[in-house]
């Protein structure tokens, strides 16, 4: 395997025996997988999917049932591979009657770091992730996203080329998302790779590269996020105001959808030269045009429309 | 070093225990006691504070071994603690011994705490040199050494069932041992073929806690030997060290999820 890739992943499956009668559940099969040096990765799914099985597989919490994973070519069997990574676990937990610089320090040592650079770096870290102030809190007086703070802190702290981060943005704030989104860009830029799992796709679009789908413990779908997008326009959105209520029907004729706003109205053309119609008319009729815009394809739509069109998976989750 | 660090946050994680403390100090408040209460009896009130202080030490500090070790185990599990440990370079191993010998050292810790107590109680109650010094110190190393050993058996359970079942098999497992090491020389010397052949079998599969044991030695006075001693000690030893390896290969293996 190359080692060019952070990450390579080779038939990796995980299957759970649950319950008295030791049914097989699997919750990944034969995922093939390549995230290169460098990238932002979104590994998206809805939940139960897959996405945390394979993360964790991958920092060593469960061991795969089937196939392999290397990380900067070195195997996931093998405990220095983890020497690179930085993980964030899906809610993140400590030991509460921990203060965050303990916290800390006590898995920078995990880590094989020591002394005052153990010291030196927990410090800039809990500077960086907000917490500075709650330096003499122990974690038990956390709120959850101070937790997720900490939890992100903990990831950075050896400074690793690969950051795994399981459901990043979960428990925070908007103004919280935002930092985070904006880590993650920044450690893009510093050449970090970025394998994060999420199921929230507005997160996925504005940050990745790349994005892996995952449906009941199978890769649906993988590829550039532009190559997986559907770029035609889907329909034509214009808003307008200072009109005459007769001005309505008129507009409203060649429109899929017309929302009456309390300062504006909003129509939904099914196509550029519909919507050119209705904004020429909207000025003959001196109103004003607030906007024209081209809607196309969300990545949720995408990934509605991929899923659907995977039902034999939806079938496959349990054996 | 990185067992070490994991040893260092056990032994944190452990002095806030409540329940330790609740146990201990019912232990040293026994201990205290003992020469109260052997004022019940007409010339053994040496040997009674002698057992109190040691039985309470062995009792006491085999519930603290046991349930903390359930515990501090399955706690790191059911609550998550142990991803972020867990995801970096170290070995599932290395984080088990480093969460035992933070253990041990607290046992130590509470073992020093009721020989000191018990010591107290002698010396007030006979003076300065009245203590004998080699079986004091032979007895309460081994109650120690029980300790370690009822400790690794509940590391051992914890590695792959639930807290209650683990605290069940450990205090089974254990309350098993003291027992055959009562009915053992009976069995040996019984004309019942069967009981013989079961008394080889179990001599490998369960420890006998009577060798891990010289609080008699204590209480009436006997010579410790230091080939016995260390032969003991050996015993206990390797047993706790065959637990240890056992929960490590299983823990090795286990998907923490």
């Amino acid at each position: 395997m190359s080692t060019d890739a952070a990450l390579v992943l080779r038939d990796l499956t995980k299957t759970y025996r649950l319950g008295l009668r030791l049914r097989l559940v699997k919750a990944l099969e034969g995922l093939d997988l390549r995230v290169e040096t460098g990238a932002i990765y979104g590994f998206v799914g809805p939940n139960g999917a897959g996405k945390s099985t394979t993360i964790k597989m991958l920092v060593g919490l469960i061991r795969p049932t089937r196939g392999q994973a290397e990380i900067f070519g070195r195997s996931i069997l093998d405990a220095q591979s983890r020497a690179s990574i930085g993980y964030l676990p899906e809610n993140p937990s400590f030991h509460d009657f921990l203060r965050p610089l303990e916290a800390l320090e006590y898995l920078g040592r995990l880590s094989g770091m020591s002394g005052a650079e153990l010291r030196r770096r927990s410090e800039e870290l809990l500077e960086r992730v907000g917490l500075a102030h709650a330096r003499d809190l122990t974690v038990r007086k956390f709120s959850k996203g101070m937790v997720q703070r900490l939890g992100l802190a903990q990831a950075l702290l050896h400074d690793p080329p690969l950051l795994i981060l399981d459901e990043p943005m979960s428990g925070l704030d908007p103004i919280g998302r935002k930092e985070i989104r904006d880590l993650i860009l920044e450690l893009g830029r510093r050449g970090k790779t970025v394998f994060f799992s999420t199921h929230i796709l507005s997160d996925v679009e504005s940050i990745c590269d790349r994005v892996g789908m995952v449906l009941h413990g199978k890769l649906v779908v993988e590829g550039m996020l532009s190559s997986l997008l559907d770029g035609s326009i889907r329909s034509v959105e214009l808003r307008c105001a200072g009109l005459p209520d007769a001005a309505w029907e008129r507009l409203r004729a060649g429109a899929l959808d017309g929302t009456r706003g309390p300062a504006d109205w909003t129509f939904s053309y099914p196509d550029v030269d519909a919507a050119g119609r209705a904004a020429r008319e909207v000025l003959s009729l001196g109103g004003k045009l607030i906007a024209l815009q081209p809607v196309r394809e969300s990545l949720e739509e995408t990934f509605v429309r991929l899923a659907s069109s995977f039902p034999a998976v939806a079938s496959r989750g349990v054996a | 070093m990185k067992a070490a660090a994991v040893a260092l946050n056990t032994i944190r994680e452990a002095l806030r225990e409540r329940l330790m403390y609740n146990l201990a100090v019912f232990a040293l408040v026994l201990i205290g006691g003992s020469l109260t209460i052997s004022q019940l009896t007409l010339g053994e009130q040496y040997r009674i504070i002698a057992d109190i202080g040691t039985s309470s030490s062995q009792l006491f500090g085999t519930f603290i071994a046991v349930f903390l070790g359930v515990a501090m185990m399955a706690r790191e599990v059911d609550r998550r603690t142990c991803y972020a440990a867990l995801a970096r370079p170290i070995s599932r191993a290395q984080f088990l011994v480093g969460k035992y010998l933070g253990l041990a050292a607290v046992l130590a810790l509470n073992v020093a705490a009721m020989a000191a107590a018990t010591a107290a109680m002698l010396l007030v109650y006979r003076g300065p040199g009245g203590i004998p010094a080699g079986p004091f110190l032979g007895a309460f190393s081994l109650i120690f050494v029980h300790l370690c050993l009822c400790a690794a058996f509940a590391f051992l359970f914890a590695s792959f069932s639930t807290p209650t079942l683990s605290v069940i098999f450990t205090l089974s497992v254990i309350g098993a041992g003291h027992v055959f090491s009562e009915v053992r020389p009976f069995w040996l010397t019984t004309p019942n073929v069967g009981l013989k052949s079961l008394v080889r079998v179990l001599d490998f599969t369960l420890p006998n806690m009577g060798l891990v044991d010289m609080k008699e030695a204590l209480t009436y006075g006997d010579a410790v030997t230091a080939g016995s001693f260390a032969l003991r000690l050996g015993y206990g030893l390797t047993w706790t060290g065959l637990a240890l390896v056992g929960a490590a290969v299983i823990f090795s293996r286990k998907d923490v999820r």
